[in-house]
């Protein structure tokens, strides 16, 4: 286990291109923090130089509090898992897993002499060792009969369990991961997800993981990062994340369907607040937003996750049906009112149909209203 | 009952595919015919060889009695001493070319490997010059060369046969960089986080993924090599040190001229083998790296 300090840490790369932005992030012993974005937002990157692959351009990155910037990733003693698994194709399973602790495997006596000053003694480990390591690591993910096997005759599940494997083996400080289940289907995704969780749980280990799916980095993250254009945007758990988003982007960014955000002037009138976007007109009695009503009228954005809005037969804003997403659980239904595109979220049994009329009703209480100009922050909560 | 019908597309493509063997089997006579040639000489009487070599007839070419004992004498007749030459000839031919194929090998993989994956400040204007280095015929360099060798006293040695193949070779390099460029860089970025040294990565993970131009640079190194004439003639000056080619040379007269036609074309043959065997045996890798190292990173 290890703790981690990133400190101003930027990436700037040949040609100028600010990759990572000053992130400050402190990552505790034993916790488990998912780096999430869309593409391009740095969140690879960061991970890199956390592994020694990139080199920090600006700030310091530390592990234990030592100053890692100038170390080589194989002194970091981390281990890390590749969105493409990168096992060795020309070894066995065994060897693959095996292949991190091999460079300080104790020498036969005739060679000890010649090669001992090479390795410290304390870093040496017997065949023997690495031997019960593997087949420890192969016994909790489950390969004990895939040892012998070559790369190219496992499944990609398969592969994903050898390269977890190989990470545990090496018993490092931090275990880091690169989208490690982006190449996998749906189902085994949902599935390697749940046994990361209890890896984890089982390790007590550092973990930083890299994603850019949301719904992954929610459901594994302690804690989550969320970045874009190489700044970190909110640094929270994931329910924080997702009940309290720091800004426009974090709020559009989590949640699935998203968040429906609409822009327009929020005003007080006799008591009640008043929400007006085009032809929309939302008003409702909100205490929380009473410490913004000195600065109202003011423009602002104002969002709405999909199950607070509800449709309703009759008494609300009247609306058209464009799509209608059947899952099983639940509907997620596609309306356009007052020109505005509107996503909601129902239960399963209601009846509705494209193209049909319907009435729609927003949650004000469970509303969202950020700044509608840079840096689009949270004004309430 | 009703005949048989062939369709038009049918016999187009049987004749397209006659044209094809007709011109591969023709090709394939003209490719052979100076080996066909060399084994019916070398199967002659030298009175016959010689006979049937200056005047061009190639009925006279067809060994009526085959003379299967033309190679034991051959071989023996190599050099000064009999069979002595021959064996001392394979000796020097066996060493020189072992070290100088494995030589090759490991210092164009691994500066091949560093070009493609370690990233340093001029790499891609070492790579230029070092390309540039293919361009220079070696009969530019070859007076230079012999000079320096005898400065330091290594004429009549093996060592500036063997030594410069420590320093790479700008074609192999050039093809061992092209193949790893196409290898996954988080193959070796994992090494890295296993632990590995630039070297270990090298040695444990580069190397065998290289297995097919490892093949191609090794047979082609062989071949250059064991059949390589210049370089021994020029540093290899006594009969000691002679390798199988310049030992072939044995055969000539003072005057320039081949005594006996029919033994030096046995002893061609018999010098052949190796690589031809080689050849067979690393073809399908050979090939492969052929086809892997010619396209682009």
């Amino acid at each position: 286990m290890a703790s981690i300090q990133l400190n101003r840490v930027g990436k700037i790369y040949p040609g100028g291109v600010h990759a990572v932005q000053s992130v400050d992030l402190s990552i505790e012993h034993g916790e488990f923090v998912v780096l999430v974005g869309p593409s391009g937002c740095g969140k690879s990157t960061l991970l890199r130089m956390i592994a020694g692959l990139e080199t920090v351009s600006s700030g310091t990155l530390s592990i234990d509090g030592v100053v890692m910037n100038d170390v080589p990733p194989q002194d970091r003693d981390i281990a890390m898992v590749f969105q493409n698994y990168a096992l060795y194709p020309h070894m066995d399973v065994r060897t693959n897993m095996a292949f991190g602790l091999l460079r300080r495997r104790r020498f036969p006596s005739r060679l000890k002499a010649c090669f001992s000053s090479a390795y410290a003694a304390s870093r040496r480990i017997e065949r023997s060792d690495i031997d019960a390591r593997v087949m420890a690591a192969a016994n909790t993910l489950g390969i004990e009969s895939l040892l012998a096997r070559k790369p190219a005759a496992l499944s990609g599940g398969q592969r994903q369990r050898v390269a977890v494997g190989r990470a545990i083996v090496r018993q490092p400080k931090v275990f880091l991961f690169d989208e490690p289940l982006s190449n996998l289907d749906a189902k085994l995704r949902v599935e390697m997800r749940a046994e990361l969780r209890m890896l984890h749980r089982r390790l007590g280990a550092t973990m930083v993981y890299v994603t850019h799916d949301q719904e992954e980095a929610m459901s594994l993250g302690d804690r989550v990062v969320v970045l874009q254009d190489g700044w970190t945007q909110q640094i929270a758990t994931p329910r924080e994340i997702y009940e309290t988003p720091a800004n426009q982007f974090v709020a559009g960014f989590v949640g699935t369907p998203t968040m429906n955000l609409f822009q327009g002037t929020l005003a007080c009138e006799s008591g009640r607040m008043v929400f007006t976007s085009s032809h929309l007109r939302l008003e409702g009695s909100v205490p929380s937003w009473q410490p913004i009503v000195p600065s109202l009228p003011r423009s602002c954005c104002l969002g709405v996750r999909p199950e607070h809005v509800q449709l309703v037969a009759s008494g609300g804003t009247p609306a058209t049906i464009e799509a209608v997403e059947h899952y099983g659980d639940r509907m997620d239904v596609v309306i356009r009112s007052c020109g505005h595109r509107i996503v909601a979220r129902t239960g399963p049994d209601a009846t509705l149909r494209d193209g049909g009329a319907v009435a729609v009703q927003f949650d004000l209480a469970r509303a969202h209203l950020f700044e509608s100009t840079k840096p689009f922050a949270r004004l309430i909560g | 009952m009703t005949s048989p019908t062939v369709s038009s597309g049918a016999v187009g493509g049987t004749m397209a595919k006659l044209f094809a063997y007709a011109a591969l089997v023709i090709t394939t006579c003209i490719m052979v015919f100076p080996l066909v040639w060399m084994i019916c000489v070398s199967l002659l009487t030298a009175d016959r060889a010689q006979s049937a070599t200056v005047s061009g007839d190639l009925v006279r070419l067809i060994p009526m009695e085959p003379q299967w004992g033309n190679f034991s004498e051959a071989l023996s007749q190599m050099g000064s001493v009999r069979w002595q030459g021959f064996l001392d000839a394979l000796a020097n031919s066996v060493v020189v070319t072992t070290l100088v194929v494995v030589a090759t090998v490991l210092s164009s993989s691994l500066v091949g490997f560093a070009m493609a994956r370690i990233r340093f400040r001029g790499r891609e204007g070492l790579f230029l010059l070092m390309l540039a280095t293919m361009m220079l015929p070696g009969q530019v360099t070859m007076i230079p060369l012999f000079i320096l060798f005898r400065s330091v006293g290594w004429v009549d040695t093996i060592l500036p046969l063997v030594i410069p193949a420590f320093f790479g070779n700008a074609f192999f390099i050039f093809m061992y960089r092209q193949f790893v460029a196409q290898i996954p860089e988080a193959l070796v970025e994992a090494a890295k986080i296993d632990g590995w040294s630039w070297l270990g990565v090298w040695w444990h993970v580069m190397l065998p993924l290289c297995r097919p131009v490892t093949a191609m640079c090794a047979v082609f190194t062989f071949i250059y090599v064991w059949n390589d004439f210049m370089g021994p003639l020029i540093y290899l000056h006594s009969d000691e040190q002679a390798t199988l080619a310049v030992a072939l040379n044995s055969f000539r007269n003072q005057y320039g001229g081949i005594n006996k036609v029919n033994l030096l074309m046995a002893a061609s043959l018999i010098t052949m083998i190796p690589c031809i065997i080689l050849f067979l045996a690393a073809q399908r890798q050979f090939i492969e790296g052929l086809g892997k190292g010619a396209v682009k990173g």
